[in-house]
């Protein structure tokens, strides 16, 4: 791991060449030292900063083109953004977050009257897995940095579905302060549902233009 | 010590079940301090709904203020309904006519039993039988919502009561519908009952787990199944009766151990007497009318306060009701049942296995934007 | 048993003053000084008035004596009466008499501040918190004084009438077409 400074004495910028190195911690280190010393009965330990501060902080952007967009630009791409879209929007994952009262009717157009897996979507509890996060229900300013970090675990490409007048600006509750006043303050929303509680069939209507959104974006989206 | 303990240095981990998990109850956090497999301690971590639910129906007036009753125990809206409208009524002074009350007793029946179901599909999948009983229990549910759908024009946050009766009469073939769905809803708990009863898994699960004795249940103050399955006989419906629930003949379920088992059959039990009610109601109940005559448009109510309080799906739901005059009132205090339910949850849970707190949890049948408000 | 028009009881429901109140006779009977203002609420159940130094006494009492035995703590209310301070109505029921009454207490708006009653009841440790956070009122001897629903180191009590609504934030004006 090595430390470099940039010129005009500015912010000490460590840089890594090792694939997966820890992100630079807050505190400035004398170089030379090892960055973030190994277990806390080693002297010197000094605790990392707080996790909070870590977890809202962005992960490392992946920059440069997917191999498949680059190679014989344009030929190759058109199919496979529409065949890759199409996989996409057929087999939705969302994460189930249900918060509150639109939880229920959620919850009832997973089930067996008005069925979301016939669209090929299955409720999944780990964000790790899942494609789309369907925040049903109020965001309250304690539960935010949850949302957030949610958010941040879940991997590319993904697509958040704010289902509920609460999560699109706050609903009924919005003159209270400890409410959040849409959940589009802290995460990208590509979906809005109107209603307290949308009915199912405004769930499933909002799925569609989901996936029709997939589908017009297809060439945009990805590396 | 023993020498075994003192060959191992163990310490206790702090599990965090954190706002977002899959057992769909909502935002609620634990931290779960577990000594191998044992809970050790519990610190339960609410406030992640708190919407402000009492600030707000400050500045709404009589009519305005039951939708938010609705979104506040989404699960049992009827009831919470009930509570508000029955309080603004004691202190105006107002009483509903006869085909209201019961109208409002079968509606808030029905309710209980659409609750209860929503219990026993979440119940049964913390337990182990993911999903099964989750799609029986909704497919009555949305027998009822359907029901409701026709009379009130919403599937869930009805808006229907209002203070001095009802909004609008019953739709066409009201009493033919009611009495089919009961049909429906009889085999639909009998389906529940062959499911989850006699299941040796189920039974093994929650047998003698999370019980709670009558005394430290009531110091805790739970209310409502919780506290009748372990073993006291009380319920508000029979020994305080509110709206007409003295003219009706039911039976009130009361368990032995307190357990999570003796929960779920107290549950179970108390769905098919809402049911007995339901019809007794259909047969006294005769045409009227539905509000009293000389209603004023904008209800303004003397200062005076009262406390009341309805027998809801989980508890004792109560709400304070203070009023210095005005159309809007001045204070109103929500007391609800699982605020007061999931305080015991650290008595239940020291003592049991972390895989035993899911189902304690489910137990308490909570529903977060309650506790919360 | 006092009738209205005294000072604290402009909010209780003038029912007509009942000669036959049982529980308020029970308590004027064992605690004569300290019952103040009984009536009837709107709902017909028996309220009356103590000081706030003698609040842990009486309810204390109020549960362990066999002929009041008020073993359920229905509700712990707190109302924020602007400037005469804060009133905090505690609800109780007894299972076992099958009776109900409505304890109200007043806090100074300068010290709001009064025994907590956790002890006697450990169900009304939530309550008194959520009270505490709300209003700004702090419960002496409370085992764990930490903030319920709001963030931990918020310093705002939201049911003050006081604080204010929040103002709708709107991300671009309205439009006219």
């Amino acid at each position: 791991m090595e430390i470099e400074t940039l010129e005009q004495g500015g912010p000490v910028v460590a840089t890594t060449t090792s694939p997966a190195a820890p992100i630079a911690p807050s505190t400035p280190i004398a170089p030379g030292e090892p960055a973030i010393p190994e277990t806390p009965a080693s002297p010197g330990y000094r605790p990392d900063f707080s996790p909070e501060q870590k977890r809202l902080e962005p992960l490392e952007v992946v920059s440069g083109k997917a191999a498949y967009r680059s190679v014989l630009p344009g030929i190759l791409q058109v199919p496979a953004d529409a065949v890759f879209a199409l996989c996409r929007k057929s087999s939705l994952w969302p994460m189930t977050f249900g918060l509150a009262c639109c939880a229920i009717e959620m919850i009832a157009t997973y089930m067996s009257d008005h069925d979301l897996d016939r669209f090929g979507i299955v409720p999944w509890p780990s964000p790790r897995q899942s494609d789309v996060m369907i925040v049903a229900g109020t965001v309250t300013k304690k539960m935010a940095p949850a949302v957030k970090l949610l958010y941040e675990q879940m991997p590319n490409p993904k697509w958040v579905i704010s289902m509920g007048a609460c999560a699109t600006n706050g609903g009924p509750y919005t003159q209270y302060d400890r409410v959040l006043q849409g959940v589009d303050k802290i995460i990208p929303v590509d979906i809005y549902v109107p209603g307290c509680p949308p009915r199912p069939e405004a769930l499933i209507d909002g799925f569609i233009a989901l996936q029709k959104k997939i589908m017009t974006d297809r060439s945009s989206v990805g590396r | 010590m023993s020498t075994l303990e003192q060959e191992f240095e163990t310490v206790s981990i702090d599990i965090n079940m954190g706002p977002q998990h899959p057992s769909t109850h909502g935002v609620f956090r634990m931290v779960l301090s577990v000594d191998g497999e044992l809970v050790v301690d519990v610190e339960p971590v609410i406030g992640y709904m708190h919407r402000g639910g009492e600030k707000l129906s400050e500045n709404l007036d009589y009519r305005q203020g039951i939708g938010i009753q609705d979104r506040t125990d989404y699960l049992g809206n009827f009831n919470c309904e009930h509570c508000y409208v029955m309080a603004a009524e004691k202190l105006a002074g107002i009483v509903p006519p006869e085909r209201a009350e019961y109208i409002r007793v079968i509606c808030a029946e029905l309710n209980r039993v659409a609750s209860h179901m929503m219990f026993m599909g979440a119940f049964g999948t913390d337990v182990g039988v993911f999903g099964t009983s989750f799609t029986y229990a909704f497919r009555d549910r949305e027998d009822i919502q359907r029901f409701f759908e026709e009379l009130t024009g919403e599937r869930i946050m009805y808006n229907y009561f209002r203070v001095g009766g009802v909004a609008w009469e019953v739709q066409n073939g009201f009493e033919q519908k009611c009495r089919a769905l009961i049909k429906r809803l009889r085999r639909g708990i009998a389906d529940i009952n062959g499911l989850l009863t006699e299941n040796e898994v189920f039974v093994a699960r929650c047998k003698d787990v999370g019980a709670i004795s009558a005394e430290k249940a009531i110091e805790y103050g739970l209310t409502g199944p919780m506290l009748r399955a372990a073993g006291v006989n009380y319920d508000i419906r029979r020994d305080e009766p509110y709206s007409i629930y003295d003219r009706f003949q039911f039976d009130v379920p009361i368990g032995h151990n307190g357990d999570c088992y003796d929960r779920y059959l107290v549950r179970l039990e108390e769905m098919r007497q809402s049911l007995r009610i339901v019809e007794q109601a259909l047969e006294q109940m005769q045409p009227g009318p539905i509000m009293p005559e000389k209603m004023p448009r904008m209800l303004r109510i003397p200062p005076s306060e009262c406390y009341m309080r309805t027998e809801n799906p989980r508890g004792e739901y109560g709400i304070y009701l203070v009023s210095k005059g005005g159309n809007k009132p001045y204070r109103i205090k929500m007391r609800s049942p699982s605020f007061s339910n999931l305080m015991a949850l650290r008595e239940m849970t020291i003592g049991e296995y972390v895989a035993d707190a899911v189902i304690i949890l489910g137990s308490t049948d909570i529903v977060l934007c309650e506790v919360d408000r | 048993m006092t009738t209205e028009g005294s000072e604290g009881a402009t909010e209780v429901a003038p029912a007509a003053p009942s000669p036959e109140d049982p529980v308020a006779k029970l308590f004027s009977d064992l605690f004569p000084s300290l019952v103040r203002d009984a009536g009837k609420n709107a709902a017909g159940e028996t309220t009356f008035s103590v000081p706030r130094e003698e609040v842990g006494f009486l309810l204390r009492q109020a549960r362990e004596k066999p002929e009041l035995s008020f073993d359920f703590l229905r509700c712990l209310t707190g109302i924020d009466q602007e400037a005469r301070g804060i009133e905090i109505v505690y609800s109780l029921l007894s299972y076992k008499n099958r009776h109900a009454v409505h304890i109200k207490t007043l806090l100074p708006p300068e010290d709001p501040s009064v025994a907590s009653i956790t002890p006697i009841w450990c169900g009304a440790d939530w309550h008194e918190r959520e009270t505490a956070e709300m209003f700004g009122v702090t419960f002496t001897g409370h085992p764990n004084p930490k903030h319920l629903l709001l963030d931990d180191d918020m310093e705002i009590h939201p049911l003050l009438k006081a604080h204010p609504l929040a103002p709708i934030e709107l991300k671009q004006g309205y439009q006219t077409f």
